[in-house]
């Protein structure tokens, strides 16, 4: 009576998670039609300006995480070990790819000079959080599952040293030297409610 | 029959030597790892597709309004906008301050970091150096202190935030929380927390602003 009890809370809690997660797709897609249509009106905007406030906003964007970056770079896809499955809801073992190896990844790729970093498509920055939810993993407020595809734009051959700590976990990991990497800009700008200019003429 | 008690040793021991060794990955894991539960979990996500809406809801108002405002307006807007964001121009705010007495590994802070973020932090700044992209990666340096892009950051650690100060404060502090786990991983260690009113970050020095 107890197991089918405990059966039923199993059951109601991959319900929600799955409703959660089938509004989350919904969600992505409103918020990339939006961003979309937002970009191209400040876009149109922007063009009328003079050429010092286009270059002032570029400048800006680019230090924001909002510009498109190209370079050389490197590709890292992780995988959980095939032999293992984390299909239950705890996941904190050594064949998983846990939410603490992608932030230490993304701090090591960081202390090799990358410039620009995504995972699984989604632009990163240093304040993106990177959290454990059930078996997926929280980016910002994306939930990723593996494998993970982190892309970072950089001197490749110093950014392969960053995911060496990784090679001593039981999971998979191929790395791909890329000629020229593109990494979108990240989806829309965090509003902010607490912080302001200090001096707001500036 | 004494060959093959040494090659039985050695063979145990090794097998020991690996049990140890990956008990120790995975002990290191766990430390990292804060059992939040399934509840708190569904919360998070929740919590993640409520900040979604907002952002949609968020955008579709600035759309409305780029498409009805002066041009000039519109530019002004997104000027103090990414400003704010950039690291370009000092800026300020309510929010929390941590110190921290001792050096200890970067992760520990970086797990910090990211648990602030995810309550709402807005700004970070460690020893007053704004935590951007052009500043990130942080490593320790035995007990020196730590190094932040080019930055030496000596011990105390001060971890200035802007956000809101009390979710701030509540993330960090629960018993088995972030601060809890560093504090029982690292002995004799001070940790304060202080909640502010208001807390200036500077802006960063100009070599942080070329891209």
């Amino acid at each position: 009576m107890v197991g089918s009890s405990a059966q039923a809370e199993l059951d109601i809690q991959k319900s929600l998670l799955s409703s959660f997660s089938a509004e989350q797709e919904d969600l992505k897609t409103q918020l990339s039609a939006v961003n979309e249509k937002l970009s191209n009106v400040k876009e149109t905007i922007k063009n009328r300006s003079s050429s010092a406030t286009i270059r002032k906003i570029d400048h800006l964007k680019a230090l924001t995480q909002l510009k498109n970056m190209k370079g050389e770079g490197l590709r890292i896809t992780l995988s959980d070990n095939p032999t293992v499955s984390r299909a239950n809801f705890s996941a904190i073992n050594e064949n998983f790819i846990q939410a603490s190896d992608l932030r230490d990844l993304v701090n090591a790729l960081y202390l090799k000079n990358a410039t620009a970093i995504s995972i699984n498509q989604k632009r990163i920055s240093p304040l993106t959080p990177i959290q454990p939810v059930f078996d997926s993993i929280l980016l910002g407020n994306f939930q990723v599952s593996p494998p993970f595809v982190i892309e970072a734009i950089g001197i490749p051959e110093a950014l392969i040293s960053a995911a060496s700590n990784l090679q001593q976990r039981q999971i998979h990991m191929y790395l791909e030297k890329i000629n020229s990497l593109e990494i979108a800009a990240a989806e829309g700008q965090k509003t902010i409610k607490y912080a302001s200019l200090l001096n707001p003429k500036e | 029959m004494k060959k093959a008690l040494v090659i039985t040793a050695v063979v145990v021991g090794i097998f020991l030597a690996l049990q140890v060794r990956s008990f120790k990955k995975v002990e290191s894991l766990l430390q990292r790892s804060d059992s939040k539960g399934v509840l708190y979990e569904l919360n998070t996500i929740r919590v993640a597709n409520s900040e979604l809406k907002e952002e949609i809801a968020s955008q579709e108002k600035q759309l409305q309004e780029a498409q009805s405002k002066m041009a000039s307006q519109t530019i002004e807007e997104e000027l103090k906008r990414l400003n704010l964001a950039s690291g370009e121009s000092p800026i300020h705010g309510e929010g929390i301050e941590i110190k921290v007495s001792n050096i200890i590994q970067a992760f520990w802070v970086l797990d910090l970091i990211a648990q602030l973020v995810s309550a709402g932090a807005e700004a970070v700044a460690l020893n007053d150096v704004r935590l951007v992209e052009s500043t990130a990666g942080l490593r320790e340096i035995g007990t020196t202190g730590f190094v932040m892009d080019k930055n030496l950051l000596k011990a105390p650690l001060k971890i200035s935030v802007i956000g809101p100060m009390a979710e701030l404060k509540r993330s960090v502090s629960p018993a088995g929380g972030i601060l809890d786990r560093i504090k029982n991983n690292h002995q004799g260690i001070v940790v304060e927390v202080t909640e502010k009113k208001d807390i200036t970050i500077p802006a960063l020095p100009t070599l942080y602003l070329a891209k």
